[in-house]
């Protein structure tokens, strides 16, 4: 009777999880000191200032709680949901082509990442290597997916922010062989892909070689 | 005009006092060595203690630590040979006065007793060479026979069987940061992928699903880097051709590229490695899943010391004592199980051996 409560808990978690990375509108007037500094009509015009909340932070928060109430299984389905969220935007720009910049919207989500990471990384988290290989796994099939189809512009950033987030874990002395193999996939897939997909397995192999350095 | 008897004395004395001066700077100087000794002999030791933290990333603190050591290994060496350049001076001059001094003594005719006289003073004079040999080899205690079972070259650091042999570490572990993996390329050809390049070991390879066998001794020579000439003791990520699931016949791409077309999605394959200072093989069991056209072996394959076969080397060959059971496939081959640092490899169960002959390589 109780795991059956659970699991409802659980299902119920992940549904509304789900349903707050839907897409929310973000004002874009907002002034972030960390961006240098505000001129006087933006200081002056403060009350229309409205924090850019989307979608994605607020199901970013819920996993922040989930990770510090310890909830293992929650985090994985959170980053996982995270993950699919972000491949589905992303292919959505890319047959729409509105605009935006598909670089951008992989830095946004590569921030998440990372924090979750770094957030794993404290003493506090148990699961911090279950974390590290289960990440690794997921951006491989992250990075996979975006080379078949060919959006080199956000693998890079992927790559990058994945290979720092590599770097840190191998000298913390958790393993970067899913990670390395990742790596040494992808440069296999994109080489025979055209002058972008050269340079992505150019800075692949690279980033492999100093993983660990 | 000095009075000869009081100038052969003086000459006397100079030779005893060149003597007590050579004996009391070797002390200083032996100083000087074992403080480099003791700092190479402390780096040997970290990278010793280093495996025994299993189930973590070592691979990085690992090259740094062979890189120190060579690093203190390769060090330019001036003061010992400013330090050898007095003793050779000073040598010489006591010769000299010596070979002065027995010239005034010599009396004629020379009888039967100089011939024994003067084969003694070959031998002092032997002696005296000996002694300085001795000497050179200790003010320079790297890369000469007395001092390298002490101070290893760096390379040997990354020689399983020097490490299990001598200095009694768990191989296990040591394997264990290599990261082995396995990779069954489109064109058909197993290649072994080493994360930090150890080598020095048989192997023993099979593949049942795929009906191909390997064996043969993984020795890997790097020579210095053609441009910085610095010597290289470890690589990373290095891949090994183990042989080719195909004939080694000059046929087309498309008829190779069907040597793994008709293969399962997911192979079986077996690795035991032999190092020579251990009695039982370690087993790898690789699970090879299709991706991308190639075969890709899963991270971290199960890793077993396998005690069911026990072997020993005798005059650089293997022989298999107990558990033969398990090495059935390789039945027939047993006569090639020699170590002369080659690769072989049968592609189906009948056919002859082969010699692998592609050159590992960085990718």
């Amino acid at each position: 009777m109780r795991n059956s409560m659970t699991d409802e808990e659980l299902y119920l978690w992940v549904r509304q999880f789900q349903q707050k990375l839907l897409p929310a509108p973000s004002p874009s007037t907002y002034i972030d000191l960390n961006e240098g500094p505000p001129s006087s009509e933006q200081l002056s015009a403060l009350e229309q200032d409205r924090p850019p909340i989307s979608g994605e932070l607020i199901a970013f928060e819920h996993l922040l709680q989930a990770m510090a109430e310890h909830r293992w299984l929650r985090v994985r389905f959170g980053i996982n949901e995270l993950l699919k969220h972000y491949l589905r935007s992303i292919t959505g720009i890319f047959n729409v082509s509105n605009g935006i910049d598909p670089g951008d919207v992989t830095r946004r989500y590569m921030e998440m990442i990372q924090w979750v990471f770094e957030y794993g990384h404290s003493p506090s988290f148990p699961f911090s290597e279950s974390l590290w290989t289960y990440l690794s796994a997921c951006l491989e099939s992250v990075g996979i997916t975006l080379a078949g189809q060919n959006q080199w512009e956000s693998l890079q950033v992927l790559i990058v922010e994945t290979a720092t987030m590599g770097r840190q874990a191998a000298r913390s002395g958790l393993q970067t062989a899913p990670l390395q193999h990742f790596l040494r996939r992808l440069e296999n897939t994109c080489r025979d892909k055209g002058e972008g997909g050269r340079e992505i397995a150019r800075l692949a192999r690279n980033l492999r070689f100093n993983l660990e350095v | 005009m000095f009075s000869p008897e009081l100038f052969l004395a003086l000459l006397w004395s100079v030779t005893g006092g060149l003597l007590t001066l050579l004996g009391s700077t070797g002390i200083f100087v032996s100083l000087v060595v074992q403080r480099r000794m003791e700092r190479l002999q402390d780096i040997l030791e970290e990278f010793l203690e280093l495996p025994y933290q299993e189930n973590r990333n070592l691979a990085g603190p690992m090259v740094n630590l062979v890189r120190k050591y060579q690093t203190h290994y390769l060090f330019p060496d001036r003061p010992g040979r400013t330090i050898l350049f007095y003793l050779d001076f000073t040598l010489l001059l006591i010769g000299l006065i010596w070979v002065f001094v027995l010239y005034v003594a010599l009396q004629q005719p020379i009888s039967a007793a100089f011939w024994v006289q003067l084969a003694l003073v070959a031998i002092i004079a032997g002696n005296f060479f000996i002694f300085r040999q001795l000497l050179q080899q200790t003010i320079n205690p790297t890369g000469n026979p007395l001092f390298n079972p002490i101070i290893p070259p760096p390379h040997r650091l990354r020689s399983v069987s020097y490490l299990s042999r001598y200095v009694n570490v768990s191989v296990k572990s040591i394997l264990q940061q290599a990261r082995f993996a396995l990779v069954i390329t489109p064109e058909g050809e197993i290649r072994l992928k080493q994360e930090l390049s150890f080598d020095d070991f048989f192997y023993l390879f099979h593949c049942p699903d795929v009906g191909c066998m390997a064996w043969g001794e993984l020795r890997l020579t790097f020579p210095p880097d053609a441009i910085t000439r610095k010597p290289v003791p470890l690589l990373r990520n290095i891949e090994i051709p183990l042989g080719c699931l195909c004939e080694n016949s000059p046929i087309s791409q498309n008829l190779r590229q069907k040597c793994t077309d008709a293969l399962p999605p997911l192979v079986h394959a077996i690795m035991y490695v032999f190092p020579q200072g251990e009695k039982h093989p370690i087993q790898y069991d690789f699970e090879l899943e299709r991706e991308d056209d190639g075969y890709h072996s899963r991270p971290y394959p199960e890793m077993t010391v396998q005690s069911s076969i026990l072997f020993q080397v005798i005059e650089g060959r293997l022989h298999i004592l107990q558990g033969n059971p398990l090495l059935s496939p390789f039945k027939q081959y047993q006569d090639y199980f020699c170590w002369d640092g080659e690769r072989y490899y049968c592609s189906n169960a009948s056919g002859l051996p082969q010699q692998c002959t592609a050159d590992p390589e960085v990718r």
